[in-house]
């Protein structure tokens, strides 16, 4: 009986240790981040939503990439509480040992001297109500972007509408002169419109069906898939462009979609 | 009464666990399984997932949609684009998505071209759907390679599919990129399937890159490419997998999966998770581990070289040795080494015929336990 007592506060010991290091590691990621931020001042580009946050992040970062500018993204999912700071420090995870944590913290102050490329793309991941609120008490997004709004991680929510605050959130921190890019298929996502000062510009897979390709903030697309590629001819002010992409799936359409209002708004920031 | 499974076997692998477990102080060299324990992240992953109270329902038929995202994101690191919303479904273990794509694919009185040897399980799923399975023999002589000759006159009108495990259990070779699209070209030929069993792929000592028919967009129609999370990241247990192919086939073998699991146990799919976001650090420990294993396992065989003769493995944790002794088959002799030595190998004439005078030894077991099963085989030979 007392050894199983002695095991109990073992347990609840170390699960009290692991609490108190998590959260003195957060706050420290965190600080540091924004200080790095802060000096380097790069643009930030926030991805967010339920699904496909990874290849919209890839995509996005690909083609700024080959515009010519300087750009870096979360590696894997780093994208919460402690993985977004170590996702703008450039810093590796050290999952669940302490060795590998202690190596990366006496390290991380060197993040001072490595330069921020022009460009982040971050993702943003929410899984838990106010997520979103801290996450964007680290960075501040020029642009953002809602992928899908699912009903993936609802469990951690009362119902669907506390999921949406999130995004609501999201969407009404961004300044008036910076860019809200929403996924026009998704009814949720459509409505975060009503919600933001910012610009918006829709993305859709519609194609014409939808009768808005006409429209300067709407970008829809038409596919023809073939062996894992996909033919797609995008609408955008009345003209029609068309592109491959080598691997299947409608959210790598939806990604270059996204990827191409990026590429044109950031054209003009930087000609700005 | 029981026609579908009077010519079903219990594997030969199974029976001689159970013969095993008579011998208190066996050691055990047969059993297939990692001798390591499931990492710790994978574990920590599961108990939040259990807090969350997210794994007592359900999950969609084709598994977690965080996991078959994470699953396409995997795979396109190794050059394969599949769609995880369409292409992708999570398996309850490897042999489950074969039996469900075999279900699907085949009519009765088909034929299913298997490689000899070959692991055990294949023959039963072929013979469970009342298909008929045609043996193609590996060439020992030459690293067990596959004759494509020999292949394309096993061939016939009711060849529907041919189904192999690469890299291969029990011989540990990997059969190389152009003999695989050898067979990519004879699937499209004569429109067959090719059921690619990629559960060691992870394994591999030669450094060289694994090639999967996966990769050639060319063939994803015809290719349906199985993975277990079993080998990689020590979760034998937990019964979790995948498969992927085109989207016209996935759309069919979803149809049977359903109706054999439903979904794939949802408490496994979160510690798969857990291995895709956090399990490339320890399954590089495990190869590390067998690479040594490896290497001590050959150097005890090589001081046995008048009993035994065999191929270095470049991959899995097998090695498949042939017996200079007179016996009355690899049954036999397994049954002696197991009686005499109290050490337990599976008979090479579990993997087909072209195994027999074969046994198969497993260095998923710790060093010590090779080593003391090699002190005992040493006594008993000499």
């Amino acid at each position: 009986m007392k050894i199983k007592s002695l095991k109990i506060c073992k347990l609840v010991i170390e699960n009290l240790m692991k609490s108190i290091c998590k959260y003195i590691l957060q706050y420290y990621l965190k600080y540091l981040a924004k200080l790095v931020l802060a000096i380097y001042r790069p643009i930030v580009i926030a991805i967010a939503g339920s699904a496909n946050k990874h290849f919209f992040k890839e995509q996005v970062k690909d083609r700024l990439i080959s515009a010519g500018f300087s750009v870096r993204a979360n590696p894997k999912d780093f994208n919460t509480e402690i993985g977004l700071p170590l996702a703008i420090l450039d810093l590796p995870s050290g999952y669940h040992s302490y060795k590998k944590w202690w190596s990366i913290i006496w390290r991380s102050p060197l993040a001072f001297f490595k330069k921020l490329p022009q460009i982040l793309v971050l993702e943003l991941g929410v899984s838990n109500r106010g997520n979103m609120r801290y996450l964007l008490s680290l960075v501040n997004p020029k642009i953002a972007v809602i992928t899908d709004i699912t009903q993936r991680y609802l469990e951690a929510f009362d119902d669907m509408e506390e999921l949406v605050d999130e995004y609501d959130y999201l969407v009404s921190q961004i300044d008036n002169d910076s860019l809200v890019i929403l996924n026009h298929d998704n009814l949720k996502v459509r409505e975060l419109t009503k919600k933001t000062k910012a610009e918006v510009c829709f993305f859709s897979l519609e194609g014409e069906a939808s009768g808005q390709s006409g429209q300067s903030n709407f970008w829809s697309a038409s596919i023809i898939k073939e062996e894992g590629k996909q033919q797609v001819k995008i609408w955008h002010q009345a003209k029609q462009q068309e592109y491959q992409i080598n691997r299947p799936g409608d959210q790598h359409v939806c990604a270059l979609l996204a990827s191409l209002i990026i590429e044109e708004k950031t054209a003009k920031l930087s000609h700005d | 009464m029981f026609e579908r499974t009077r010519n079903l076997q219990l594997s030969i692998i199974k029976q001689m666990e159970i013969r095993a477990v008579k011998y208190p102080d066996v050691i055990s060299l047969a059993q297939g399984i990692p001798s390591f324990d499931t990492p710790l992240g994978i574990k920590r992953r599961v108990e939040k997932a259990l807090a969350r109270g997210v794994v007592a329902k359900y999950s969609l038929v084709p598994g977690l949609p965080e996991l078959r995202e994470l699953i396409e994101i995997s795979l396109a690191q190794e050059k394969m684009f599949y769609d995880w919303q369409k292409e992708i479904i999570v398996t309850a273990g490897s042999i489950e998505g074969i039996t469900a794509a075999i279900l699907a694919i085949t009519s009765p009185g088909d034929e299913v071209i298997l490689l000899d040897p070959t692991y055990t399980s294949y023959k039963e799923v072929v013979s469970l759907a009342d298909c008929q399975p045609i043996f193609v023999s590996l060439d020992e002589s030459k690293n067990w390679g596959l004759n494509i000759g020999k292949l394309e006159k096993a061939i016939t009108s009711k060849t529907r599919a041919i189904l192999f495990c690469n890299p291969n259990n029990p011989t540990g070779t990997v059969l190389g990129k152009q003999q695989l699209l050898a067979i990519g070209e004879l699937a499209k030929q004569h429109k067959f399937f090719i059921l690619a069993d990629e559960v060691y792929k992870d394994f591999l000592y030669n450094d060289e890159p694994f090639f999967s028919l996966a990769q050639e967009p060319g063939l994803r129609q015809w290719v349906i490419r199985f993975f277990s999370f079993s080998k990689s990241y020590a979760m034998t247990g937990w019964r979790v997998g995948y498969l992927h192919s085109d989207e016209k086939n996935t759309a069919e073998i979803l149809k049977v999966h359903d109706s054999l699991v439903t979904c794939a146990p949802v408490i496994s799919q979160y510690a798969a998770m857990g291995a895709l976001e956090m399990g490339e650090s320890d399954r590089e420990g495990f190869k590390q581990e067998y690479l040594k294993r490896r290497r001590l396992m050959c150097s005890r065989l090589d001081k046995l070289k008048n009993i035994f003769e065999y191929i270095k493995p470049s991959s899995s944790y097998f090695v498949f040795p042939s017996f200079k002794q007179d016996s009355g088959g690899s049954w036999d002799f397994a049954l002696e080494l197991l009686d005499k030595a109290r050490v337990a190998v599976v008979p090479g004439i579990a993997f087909g015929s072209n195994g027999e005078n074969h046994i198969r030894l497993s260095f998923g077991r710790s060093q010590l336990d090779i080593e003391k099963a090699f002190d005992r085989l040493d006594k008993y030979f000499n």
